[in-house]
């Protein structure tokens, strides 16, 4: 597989480490007590047939974390972001 | 002072290690870019530019190397960025190898496309050569690829094997 | 036989070659399937499971049959198919899957057992007692089976591997391969055409790789491609492959089609091949599969052979189609050649013993004829060779037309030309599958032995579906993954099952198309170049002081400094000693060292610790815990403030690039409104630990006025810039792993060497001795500090005793699930020190703890021994482990059970802290 990384163009897959689900976020609540929302933020993954957003880390480039949009199925990727500009627009 | 002892690696036909140079990591804070590059030129896409003696390398999102033959660069660079940036030194951190090579020896450990109209004068990457994490870039007699110090050894062997054959 | 004329070969180079020990002479040109044709050597090998004699079948990749083993020695390779393999001088080849001969073959007495070695006989037999099936049966069954020998040696071939970019790929260089090659250059671009064969013409402007076979399609683009350098010549001068990872924008197959057999009785005997086979051999080679042949066709492709036998004054006995009143091209050739046309007519079976001596024609009329021949040409129509486009999920599709499967869903970029798509192919074809009645085994799949009957088989035990009948038969494995077999068995399977083809259906075509040796994947990073090598600043001098060294990850670090005669364990001894009684000093640089600066570089801390940060004054150090957000420790160090917003974080050395990544992961996607940056300065740093009662007054001689080293100024856990040896810049950072009065010096890695050189001058009248990691290990097990072996993944900052650095006060990585119930059960096992009973024992690390009296099964195991190490303060061996409620237990008497290394004693549960458990020492 091939990601486009924003800021380095398209590199290979030995660049890049998989991290996981970029669909789930981090509870806000102060993490006093393990609740189900933080135990689902720790364990619980969508498995889609299809299109999915997960997080990639260009470890062997700039060291950038981006977020990925693919089809699980056929490895076609739509669209590579920095997860930077992401979360900041959360 | 302490005395100072560097790497030593024989040069072959087409590999040789670049002479020591002052070498400083720009991190810009948060931001501060735009002021930043008021005070410095610094490249925004992966190349490299010169400045007067030093020459600034695009390292990253709103990171920079800054390589000179001027041993005070790192008080110079402090001084320019003057709270804009982290800055740290990196003349010990890091390795520079110079290889004179053409493009498909290269392309034997590094895994993006030399090829000059894809990767002219002035690019630079960062990517890998074989499994060893470097920064790549061509100057006008070859390419120049930086790498952590501890690797510089791993990384001669495996220029020198592709290169010399 | 060869012809007089004619062939691409060089009559003017002969070449000597040897099979199965006699020596025969080819040409330069000539593959070794052609030279041994050339001179009538028909045998070439035994069936996989029948042990059947078989001769050459192809001419290409797709050969089933003439499997060889070439070279001798570490370079012997088997199952190389000799209708590839280039002939050479002085090349040796052996055949397979014989005892004692090829001639004489002991095994082919399995042919009269054959109604027992039908399809799934293995599932059938051999199950019976089951304690045989691991002594008997599959060792009896690996020696009978099995095609060709391993050498059993290492590779000693070089490999090389590149990357090479371009606009467009050809895959196969035959005639529709090389019009778009040129095409694609002509309009700008770059390209690349790889072809499976050896050198043709170059394409100007093209880059050609002949020798080259792409056996595989992935993502993105990429191909995967082995260019054989080598394999033609005596010996290798450089490499013997490359493997090449090609990305193309687009990509043009042109890889041809493959040609069926016809499937009829005895249809594996030798001399019987595959009419475009002989074809290729006539016209590449001069080389003729015998004198007088018998051609069986059911489409017109292959009528043009029956011309160039006549041209060639080969002898055409008849041509049998089985096409009910054969075409107007066939019959207008066989009125040309004056040959015999049997129409509406089948070949039943051939005749023979070693080779083919006849076939058994049955007519039209139902007529019964026998006719000599010494080879039989047979034509069951082509297969596009599809293969690559459905590597990514593509279904080759049924074209009912030319009864075949062309290109279905493609993978993205590609295009297929020529006969890869089905073009100008199969012309009139009517498809015969199978000839009823054959009489005699007839074979779909030549390699695996799979027969007609054993389909019919398959369908009739219920294993009708496609990827059944493969896994059950065999159909379509092995080396040639059925090539020749693939099409002809599924529609064998269709007429049994009263399905379409379509219906039917193929199975999924994986990479690779043919083998690729396992060399070449690896390339150069084999050996000690499998990884990289990282050295500390102090490397060589370690080494001129004769140091041994032990592998960290990447990092070699001095393990210890052994004196004459002294093994580890009294090297190790003597340095922990040195240390406790005088001074020593250890090169830890390979710890990872983060540079963190920024406005909110202590908010930052704060979120990743467990413990508080905001307070941690400048020009001070503190312990950091570090936990995955599951709860789970996932890494410690100290972290030193040196200004308001600089810290530098360290972290164990196995963890450094996986913590780099975790801060990296917080501040991009966690926390990205915090303003702070990192930058790895492990390389940039050397760092020295000095430690020992005499550690201060070492250093003492090393710093420059006016710094003040004093117990007062420069307490315990004091960090700090400074200058040493007459201005070289330095920080200092009181740290003590080994629980002694220690410090940690760290200066710009071209001074490192000459630091350890100045600290041992220094020192060397306190007796100063260099340790490594081994004393390293010993010390900070008698002061009970975790490090990795207790930091495994699996264990909790309850388990190590650290709950106290569990904040209560703010959010961290891990916070939430750390307070689960049962991450903080004390019945976890928790880390406690371990003190043998018998102080002459020896403890190991991995055994078992136990309480006394009860049986050493799993439901009694209550933890585990974790690190050991001889204690030369303590004089014995001593222990730190997980055990049940630990803390709890202290003063009782366990078992420390270790069946697999036969060990058995008894222990008592102390403190993990055996040396100056009040912290005397660390803080004089």
């Amino acid at each position: 597989m091939r990601i486009k990384c924003p800021y380095c163009g398209e590199r290979g897959l030995e660049e890049f480490l998989y991290h996981g689900d970029a669909t789930v976020a981090r509870p806000r609540d102060g993490g006093v007590v393990a609740t189900e929302e933080w135990t689902d933020y720790v364990y619980l993954r969508e498995n889609p047939n299809g299109t999915h957003r997960e997080l990639w880390y260009h470890g062997a480039g700039c060291h950038a974390w981006l977020v990925v949009t693919r089809d699980l199925r056929s490895h076609e990727i739509f669209g590579v972001e920095a997860a930077r500009d992401v979360a900041l627009a959360r | 002072m302490l005395e100072a002892s560097f790497l030593h690696l024989p040069a072959t036909e087409h590999v040789e290690l670049a002479p020591q140079r002052a070498i400083v990591s720009i991190a810009a804070f948060k931001n501060m870019e735009a002021a930043l590059h008021e005070a410095v030129t610094l490249p925004v896409t992966p190349h490299y530019a010169f400045g007067e003696d030093v020459m600034f390398l695009w390292s990253g999102p709103g990171t920079w190397l800054a390589v000179s033959e001027d041993p005070g660069l790192e008080a110079r660079i402090r001084h320019l960025a003057n709270g804009l940036a982290a800055i740290t030194d990196q003349s010990d951190g890091r390795a520079i190898l110079r290889v004179s090579a053409t493009v498909a020896k290269l392309q034997k450990l590094v895994p993006i496309d030399l090829h000059e109209t894809v990767f002219a004068e002035n690019a630079t990457a960062l990517t890998l050569a074989g499994h060893i994490p470097v920064q790549i870039w061509r100057t006008k007699d070859g390419f120049e690829l930086c790498c952590f110090r501890s690797f510089a050894e791993s990384l001669y062997h495996s220029l020198v094997e592709a290169c010399e054959v | 036989m060869r012809l007089a004329s004619g062939g691409v070969i060089d009559r003017t180079k002969i070449l000597n070659f040897r099979f199965d020990g006699k020596t025969y002479q080819g040409f330069a040109g000539d593959t070794l399937a052609s030279a041994l044709l050339a001179n009538d050597v028909k045998l070439v090998g035994r069936s996989f499971k029948y042990h059947r004699p078989r001769g050459v079948l192809s001419a290409g990749s797709e050969e089933p049959n003439a499997l060889v083993e070439l070279r001798a020695g570490a370079h012997r390779e088997p199952n190389t198919r000799a209708t590839v393999a280039e002939l050479y001088e002085g090349l040796e080849a052996r055949s397979q899957n014989r005892f004692p001969s090829l001639k004489f073959d002991f095994l082919a007495v399995n042919g009269l057992l054959a109604p027992v070695f039908a399809a799934g006989f293995y599932y059938k037999t051999f199950m019976w007692p089951a304690s045989f099936w691991e002594k008997l049966y599959e060792p009896m069954i690996r020696r009978a089976a099995g095609l060709g020998r391993n050498a059993g040696l290492p590779d000693p071939d070089v490999y090389e591997k590149s990357i090479a970019f371009c606009d467009v790929l050809v895959i196969g260089g035959g005639a529709a391969g090389r019009a778009a090659a040129a095409e694609a250059c002509r309009a700008g671009g770059r390209v690349i055409l790889a072809d499976e064969n050896a050198p043709g013409a170059d394409i100007e402007g093209v880059v050609y790789l002949p020798r080259s076979t792409v056996f595989g399609v992935y993502d993105g683009g990429t191909y995967g491609a082995v260019e054989r350098l080598a394999d033609h010549l005596p010996a290798a001068k450089g490499p013997r492959q490359r493997f090449w990872k090609i990305v193309a924008k687009r990509c043009i197959l042109a890889s041809g089609a493959i040609e069926r057999p016809m499937v009829f009785g005895n249809n594996d005997l030798p001399g019987v091949m595959l009419a475009g086979a002989v074809e290729k051999y006539i016209f590449g080679y001069a080389v003729s599969p015998g004198r007088n042949g018998v051609i069986f066709l059911n489409n017109d492709d292959a009528a043009s052979l029956i011309p160039i036998l006549n041209g060639s004054g080969i002898n055409l006995a008849g041509i049998v189609d089985s096409r009910p009143k054969s075409s107007p091209l066939v019959r207008e050739a066989a009125l040309e050649a004056s040959t015999p046309l049997f129409a509406g007519s089948v070949i039943r079976q051939a005749l023979g013993g070693l080779s083919v001596a006849g076939v058994e024609i049955t007519t039209s009329r139902g007529q019964n004829i026998k006719l000599d021949c010494d080879f039989v040409a047979m034509s069951g129509g082509w297969n596009p060779a599809v293969h690559l486009t459905s590597h990514l999920d593509g279904k080759p599709v049924w074209d009912e037309k030319i009864a075949a499967f062309v290109p279905g869903a493609l993978p993205p970029g590609m295009e297929v030309v020529g006969a890869a798509a089905g073009l100008g192919i199969n012309a009139n074809i009517v498809p015969l599958w199978s000839v009823k009645n054959a009489g005699a085994k007839a074979f779909v799949d030549f390699q695996n032995d799979v027969t007609a009957a054993d389909i019919r088989l398959a369908k009739q035990e219920g294993f009708a579906a496609v990827e059944h009948l493969k896994r059950y038969t065999t159909l379509g494995m092995a080396t040639d993954q059925g090539k020749t077999a693939n099409v002809n068995g599924l529609a064998l399977m269709a007429e049994a099952t009263g399905k379409t083809v379509p219906e039917t259906g193929t199975t999924r075509f994986r990479p690779p198309y043919t083998p690729v040796a396992i060399g070449a994947l690896a390339g150069p990073h084999r050996g000690k170049n499998f990884k990289p090598t990282r050295r500390t600043p102090t490397h060589d001098w370690a080494a001129g002081l004769g140091a041994v060294f032990v592998e960290t990850g990447l990092w070699l670090r001095a393990q210890y400094f052994p004196q004459s005669g002294e093994d580890w364990l009294a090297a190790a001894s003597r340095e922990v000693n040195a240390v406790r009684n005088g001074v020593g000093i250890c090169d830890v640089t390979t710890l990872g060292k983060i540079d963190i600066q920024g406005p909110d570089a202590a908010r930052f801390l704060e979120s990743v610790y467990t413990n508080s940060w905001v307070n941690l004054p400048v020009g001070r150090a503190r312990y950091g815990l570090m936990l995955r957000e599951d709860g789970f420790v996932m890494d410690d160090g100290t972290t030193a403030r040196l200004a308001d917003n600089h810290y530098v974080m360290t972290t164990t050395t196995a963890n450094a690039a996986k913590v780099f990544q975790h801060l990296e992961f917080c501040h991009q996607w966690l926390w990205p409104e915090l303003d702070v940056c990192f930058c790895s300065v492990t390389d940039q740093w050397a760092q020295i630990a000095v430690a020992g009662p005499r550690a201060r007054d070492t250093l003492a001689k090393l710093v420059d006025a006016p710094f003040d080293i004093s117990n007062a100024a420069f307490p315990y856990m004091a960090a700090g810039a400074l200058s040493i040896c007459g201005g070289t810049p330095a920080r200092l950072f009181r740290l003590s792993f080994s629980g002694d009065l220690a410090y940690e010096v760290a200066v710009p890695a071209r001074y490192g060497a000459a630091l350890a050189r100045a600290l041992m001058e220094a020192g060397a009248e306190f007796g100063i001795t260099p340790y490594g990691t081994e004393a390293l290990g010993v010390m900070r097990i008698e002061k009970g500090h975790p490090a990795g072996a207790e930091l495994n993944g699996q264990t909790t900052a309850h388990d190590l005793g650290l709950a106290k650095l569990l904040s209560k006060k703010k959010d961290f990585v891990g916070r939430a699930l750390a307070t689960r119930e049962a991450l903080t059960d004390p019945a976890r096992p928790t880390l406690i020190g371990l003190k043998l009973v018998n102080a002459g024992d020896r403890l190991r690390a991995g055994a078992h703890l136990l309480p006394q009296n009860v049986p050493a099964v799993a439901a009694n195991d209550q933890g585990f021994v974790t690190s050991v190490a001889f204690s030369p303060t303590l004089g014995q061996w001593i222990g730190l482990g997980l055990l049940q409620n630990g803390p709890a237990r202290l003063g009782e008497i366990v078992r420390v059970y270790d069946p697999v290394r036969n060990g058995d004693t008894l222990a008592e549960v102390v403190s993990p802290v055996f040396v100056d458990p009040e912290g005397v020492r660390l803080h004089a």
